[in-house]
């Protein structure tokens, strides 16, 4: 079962390990032009509410590589996260839409373990996709870090980074695989994606732009996460505990509710 | 090997299986017959435990269908009236699948069954047909040797050889012991394979027959032409119009036509009753015919 949940999405993953993986070649192969041309000072004009709706509050130094890194990775985190969220979504609605999950029922598989072994198999399909996206960062590093630049203390550095990768890639795994056992068939994939993944992040940036709000900021884990702040060593607990115990709890309630529903195919 | 007493599940208000009870012996062929809509497709989801039942008891192999499901499945072959497939995948990467989750390892059989549905291994589910789908359905459900078969409409879509294939193996895993639950509304092949036939209605089981006895259910007779006081001697009347009358008779030919005798009578048929009959008799009312 794991194995054909990993073969059914080979063919996305290898377009994502391709587009991320440009992503991060492409961007990175700026490095050695945007650290001499002194983007910096060329960007110093620009006001702090332009700075806040970027998700930061000061503008990265593009001639150190490890914060033009972690501007670049944010981005290539968005963008695994819509697809984490999306093959979450799809291990089920898309299988009962196409009408192709009656044959899996038809097996003699429990209805807990279908779920747990297709999540296996996306866990398998994202550990190879983040496998690439970590290993071209850390090639990448290596090759465009400049001469005299302590390149074992950038990679210890990026050690957090790539950990709240992997994390918050897994966890919106399991919030879209959550999703996927109660919504119905009908519901849009990509909507329910952009909305769980940008949502958050939209109010996020309504946190840092508007003191009123600063106290919601933890809500949206994409700004907490964000890599010039594990660079910085800056971590908001409440707003991992909090995200990692909603993924847990709906996936389970989500695996409880599948275990007691009708299935209609 | 299938047992269901008192089975109920509605819908809303809808009552899709109302107080069904029936019973599948070892190595028998049981036809299951009712329109669209009658009951059929749901209560063998609720053998598969895809829907669960309000009320009433199933019981498969002497297992229930809902705690030990997924040892009844170790047993039973499905073939579901639709076919839908991984498009991308090969058809024996589909039949494999199948036999991986029943741990069935005999590639001859495997080989035999693809020889003869004439299907090529190495097509992807997209590139097929619905009745070449379908032959796919039916190996991954008869190369994992099951004890029990139930099938939602298996020939839909299948040709007229291939339909005589699946049915010579069929009797063939009957003879054996294989139980069958077949639904389809191919009278024909289920006059000629069942041995009994169940009629749903409305969510109820009207009757069940044995096609053995078919013939003590008199015969069809239709008529055109004067048919008045025609219908008094009918057992059942099927359809009757002012010059046409269709009807289940089941006493002396010789006195109908001693009855006729005189008349004007444009045309008549008369035959064994069949199952088409049966089936007219019971839904005539409900597909118009």
């Amino acid at each position: 079962m794991r194995r054909l949940q990993f073969n059914l999405n080979k063919k996305s993953m290898f377009i994502w390990m391709g587009v991320l993986g440009f992503m991060i070649v492409g961007f990175m192969a700026f490095f050695p032009t945007m650290a001499e041309e002194g983007l910096q000072e060329l960007m110093a004009g620009v006001p702090d509410d332009i700075l806040q709706v970027l998700g930061f509050e000061s503008f990265p130094d593009f001639s150190k590589i490890d914060q033009f890194f972690g501007y670049i990775i944010q981005y290539v985190m968005m963008a695994l996260l819509v697809y984490s969220i999306s093959l979450g979504l799809n291990t089920f609605l898309k299988e009962e839409r196409d009408g192709t999950i009656e044959f899996l029922y038809a097996q003699p598989i429990t209805r807990t373990k279908l779920v747990l072994d297709k999540l296996m198999g996306n866990l398998m399909v994202i550990g190879s996709i983040l496998l690439v996206v970590i290993g071209l960062s850390v090639i990448t590093l290596v090759v465009f870090a400049p001469k005299g630049i302590e390149i074992n203390s950038i990679l210890i550095d990026s050690i957090p980074v790539f950990s709240f990768m992997i994390l918050v890639t897994v966890l919106f795994l399991l919030l879209g695989t959550g999703l996927s056992l109660i919504l119905p068939s009908t519901v849009s994939t990509v909507g329910v994606s952009m909305g769980v993944v940008f949502g958050p992040y939209v109010l996020g940036m309504m946190a840092q732009m508007v003191d009123a709000l600063g106290s919601l900021e933890f809500i949206s884990i994409l700004h907490t996460t964000m890599p010039s702040r594990i660079y910085a060593g800056s971590f908001d607990y409440l707003s991992y505990g909090i995200w990692i115990g909603v993924s847990l709890a709906l996936f389970i309630y989500g695996l409880y509710y599948f275990k007691k529903r009708n299935i209609y195919v | 090997m299938i047992r269901v007493s008192n089975l109920s599940k509605s819908f809303g208000s809808l009552k899709a299986v109302d107080n069904v009870s029936f019973e599948l012996i070892e190595g028998e062929i049981l036809g299951f017959i009712g329109p669209n809509g009658a009951g059929k497709s749901t209560t063998i989801k609720v053998l598969l435990n895809y829907i669960f039942a309000d009320s009433g008891d199933a019981r498969i192999l002497d297992m229930d269908v809902v705690s030990d499901s997924n040892l009844i499945k170790q047993q039973v072959g499905y073939v579901s009236s639709e076919v839908n497939f991984y498009p991308e995948l090969k058809v024996e990467d589909m039949i494999f699948i199948s036999m991986d989750f029943h741990g069935a390892r005999d590639m001859e059989y495997y080989h035999e069954l693809m020889s003869k549905f004439d299907l090529d291994p190495n097509k992807r589910m997209r590139e097929l047909s619905l009745g070449n789908k379908k032959k796919v359905a039916l190996i991954a459900a008869l190369v994992i040797k099951p004890k029990v078969l139930i099938m939602d409409e298996p020939t839909n879509g299948l040709d007229p050889l291939n339909q005589k294939v699946l049915f010579g193996i069929l009797k063939s895993l009957a003879a054996s012991g294989v139980s069958v639950l077949i639904s389809s509304h191919n009278m024909k092949e289920i006059q000629d394979y069942c041995d009994r036939v169940m009629f749903i209605k409305q969510g109820r089981l009207i009757e069940t027959i044995s096609l053995d006895d078919i013939s003590l259910y008199g015969k069809y007779v239709k008529i055109i032409g004067d048919i008045n006081g025609l219908s008094d001697l009918a057992q059942e009347v099927l359809s009757m119009d002012e010059t046409s009358i269709a009807m289940i008779y089941d006493d002396s030919i010789e006195q109908l036509l001693s009855f006729l005798s005189g008349r004007m009578i444009d045309d008549i048929v008369i035959e064994d009753v069949s199952m088409e009959h049966r089936f007219l008799k019971y839904y005539s009312n409900e597909v118009n015919v």
